[in-house]
């Protein structure tokens, strides 16, 4: 179902991806053979502050001057540029508009009218008043007309404060009309992620914080929440008409959410896994990452690299898994998926393709999160389940009919002796009910409730059962009514006639206790061990793992029984 | 008459002792008290035990055979147990009755009232009979059987479809009807028929009366049994 849709998506997707990269062919400015209505080569000449030039003017031979593209010029320099271009009405269909995106001032004339006016040129930083980025210049209907024109520009960047591969983004004459609508197009995507994204990104912090404080929610809710951030600051282009002297900031902000987001992805993984050496593995990813930024890449290719190594090892953690655990092959294909949108997309740094890949992705650890807390919450029924079924074998209608008989006996008989048995009985079941609702208690505790417990039956089988307690009980934490629950066993299982002693030895070693109980056996009714005591230990110990793993180091509890010389031995071990 | 009591808690075994005593006062008694069946076995083979008063650990499978092989013996068998959601159960391997824990005085009286009075029929859904063949006990169905015949101290129950073949149960007959539902009739002294398999009803001169099974066999019927035999064919 989920696959299904993620084919749909992926459809609907190069289908929209299509549309954008016509938009960026038609764009990026082609400067081969001359064809009408397109600029072809431009002449540059930077201007010295020595002697003045008439950059604007129809009349200046330019023939000598120094032939660049756009993208190539000059940084930190104030200079003059001049593009002929051939207009043919015909080949015309609308209204024209220069698109320009640099980083720089700069002042624009066609054909010696001035026609756009972008911050202050100026000969050093000090007298130039920088420019936005993006500029869409309107050029009057009658200024187009056929033949040649003169496209002029005085331009001063001064102000980088940091050398960048190409300042010179966009040159061209496009419709606006056509532009906007693709422009909406391609912000509407991007929009969504970054809605939705949020929303993931609140939604896993309120579940994070009310619902379970599990490490990987928040990492999810983190990475969320920086991948839209990358998204938002990468679309500021669109919406935010900022001078260009913010542009690197720009550039260091998208790179630092990305690096951010990218170091989430594998430890999202190895907490999600709940594989060993975390912090080893997130050390070792991130000096890698380091790496990568102290090389001399660019932002767009060190973010795509970034990308791609955080693909590449969340997808080695999640062959990892696969490989131990036979799950996550779904994972698997999804990141291979956005690694090869990553690799044969052959883009840079692309927010389109950046969008897409951070939304697989995001799907992809959606669903392991969602099966997760799936899984959480049936151990979470099934230790609930076990604990109430506990609770009521012990005040089952079985053991309560059987005392109950007793006590008819005992009102009719010796009343006296019925209220002693009516006073321990109710002893018992009070404990039992306190101690079952908590996830640790002391030892001492379960002592005396175990005593409870072979008072009443000694009462029942006018016995005098006793546990012998060897060993340094104080300070010793265990997990409730585990040592009850088998005692209890005992009775259900056997006879026990004659003044069998049950024992307890305690031993605490180097932080590993081990409680060794010895429950005497006289007659064996039924095979020990497969019953739901058994299981209510294990479900005990593993709860009594989780929540004190939670707390400080981890902690291994283990639970093993045998019998032994007419006697049943049950062996607890907290190795912490 | 001779009474076992099998009961682990002291308690409680006093409690079934003095009020099986109180019950019983007009009649010459001999109680014994095991705490445990095992105990108890060789007492029940080598006397003649009317009665035994049964608490039974019914969690799991080995309580029920072990019922089997006692419901399979001479002696009624009434259980006295907390486990009185296996009732049910009990009642159709053919025990005479089951008293749940806690029990009072008047519960024990209506279960001695059983044993007592043979004439009440079992209600609860009796449906197999235990019997014990080659030492290893079986169920046999009671749609299975077509008649059972008198034989001293025990019985032979006769199947419908193997005609040859006859079942020695330990029980008498006066025992056996005790556990059997209303389609059972005792027909004669000796002999009693499940009437789902009577084909027709013989009259011979001379008075003489019988009833014809689907099996072809004739099974006379008591001369003051008749009227029975009639009212009951005539209202099915």
């Amino acid at each position: 179902m989920f696959f299904q849709c993620i084919k749909k998506l992926l459809l609907l997707l190069s289908l929209l991806s299509m549309h954008v990269f016509a938009l960026s062919n038609e764009v990026v400015q082609t400067s081969t053979a001359t064809t009408p209505n397109k600029f072809n080569e431009m002449n540059i000449e930077i201007i010295k502050q020595t002697r003045s030039l008439s950059c604007h003017q129809l009349t200046t031979s330019d023939m000598h001057w120094q032939k660049i593209t756009f993208d190539q010029i000059p940084q930190n320099k104030h200079f003059c540029i001049r593009a002929w271009i051939d207009i043919d009405r015909s080949l015309l269909k609308s209204s024209r508009s220069l698109l320009i995106g640099m980083l720089g001032s700069s002042s624009f004339y066609w054909d010696e009218k001035l026609i756009s006016q972008n911050g202050e040129v100026g000969t050093s930083i000090n007298n130039e008043v920088p420019g936005i980025v993006t500029t869409l210049v309107n050029i009057p209907e009658h200024y187009l007309t056929d033949g040649k024109h003169l496209l002029s520009g005085e331009i001063s960047t001064f102000h980088l404060s940091k050398k960048l591969s190409n300042i010179g983004y966009i040159f061209t004459l496009v419709d606006e009309q056509k532009l906007h609508s693709q422009i909406l197009l391609l912000s509407i995507f991007t929009a969504i992620f970054i809605g939705a994204s949020l929303v993931l990104a609140i939604i896993f912090q309120l579940i994070y914080w009310l619902y379970q404080k599990e490490v990987s929610y928040q990492i999810f809710s983190l990475f969320c929440f920086f991948s839209s951030l990358i998204l938002i600051t990468e679309q500021a282009k669109f919406w935010l008409d900022y001078s260009y002297d913010w542009h690197i900031f720009r550039l260091l902000l998208i790179y630092s959410f990305t690096f951010i987001a990218c170091s989430l992805l594998p430890l999202f993984y190895l907490f999600n896994y709940r594989l060993s050496y975390k912090i080893h593995c997130f050390i070792f990813i991130i000096l890698g990452f380091t790496s990568l930024s102290l090389s001399s890449l660019n932002y767009d290719q060190a973010s795509t690299f970034l990308f791609g190594g955080a693909l590449l090892s969340a997808l080695v953690l999640n062959a990892y898994s696969a490989f131990h655990t036979h799950k996550g092959f779904m994972n698997i294909i999804i990141i291979l998926m956005s690694l090869s949108l990553l690799y044969f997309i052959p883009d840079y740094f692309n927010e389109f393709v950046f969008s897409v890949a951070f939304m697989l992705i995001v799907m992809a650890m959606l669903v392991s999160l969602i099966k997760e807390m799936s899984t959480n919450k049936v151990a979470a029924l099934k230790a609930e389940r076990i604990k109430t079924e506990l609770l009521r074998r012990n005040m089952q209608p079985h053991f309560l009919m059987n005392c109950l008989t007793q006590l008819m006996e005992l009102v009719e008989i010796k009343p006296k002796k019925a209220v002693e048995f009516i006073s321990v009985l109710s002893d018992e079941f009070r404990q039992l009910t306190i101690q079952s609702s908590q996830d640790k208690i002391a030892l001492t505790e379960e002592i005396a409730l175990c005593n409870k417990h072979l008072a009443i039956m000694s009462i029942r089988y006018q016995q005098t059962y006793q546990l012998d307690v060897n060993g340094d009980i104080a300070g010793v934490f265990i997990p409730p009514t585990i040592l009850h629950s088998q005692i209890e066993n005992c009775f259900t299982h056997n006879a026990i006639s004659s003044a069998r002693v049950f024992e307890l030895q305690v031993t605490s070693v180097n932080g590993q206790i081990d409680l060794v109980l010895k429950t005497p056996i006289e007659k064996k009714v039924d095979h020990q061990g497969t019953g739901l005591g058994e299981q209510y230990i294990n479900a005990r110990l593993a709860e009594f793992e989780q929540v004190n793993s939670r707390h400080k180091d981890s902690l291994n509890c283990s639970f093993i029984s045998y019998e032994e010389s007419h006697y049943w031995v049950s062996k607890f071990s907290f190795i912490s | 008459m001779n009474i076992v009591i099998v009961e682990d808690e002291p308690l409680v075994q006093q409690r079934t002792q003095r009020l099986t005593m109180e019950i019983l006062k007009s009649h010459s008694l001999k109680i014994q008290c095991f705490t445990d069946i095992d105990d108890a076995e060789c007492f029940l083979a080598e006397n003649t035990v009317d009665l035994l008063l049964l608490d039974l650990n019914l969690k799991g499978r080995n309580g029920f055979d072990l019922l089997k092989s006692k419901l399979a013996a001479g002696y009624h068998t009434i259980i006295i147990s907390a486990y009185a959601e296996k009732a049910i159960e009990a009642f159709q391997y053919g025990v005479l009755d089951f008293v749940a824990k806690p029990y009072t005085l008047e519960r024990l009286t209506k279960a001695f009232d059983r044993i007592l009075d043979t004439s009440q029929r079992n209600y609860y859904g009796c449906r197999y009979l235990s019997i014990k063949r080659l030492g290893v006990i079986e169920l046999i169905a009671l749609a299975d059987i077509s008649h059972i015949q008198a034989d001293g101290h025990y019985s032979l129950i006769h199947l419908i479809n193997k005609v040859d073949e006859t079942i020695l149960h330990e029980k008498n007959i006066e025992k056996i009807i005790q556990l059997l539902p209303d389609n059972y009739l005792r027909v004669h002294r000796s002999y009693v028929v499940n009437m789902d398999c009577v084909k027709q009803l013989l009259i011979e001169p001379g008075s003489q009366y019988s009833l014809k099974l689907n099996t072809e066999l004739e099974i006379p019927v008591g001369r003051t049994k008749y009227q029975d035999v009639k009212r009951y064919l005539e209202s099915k």
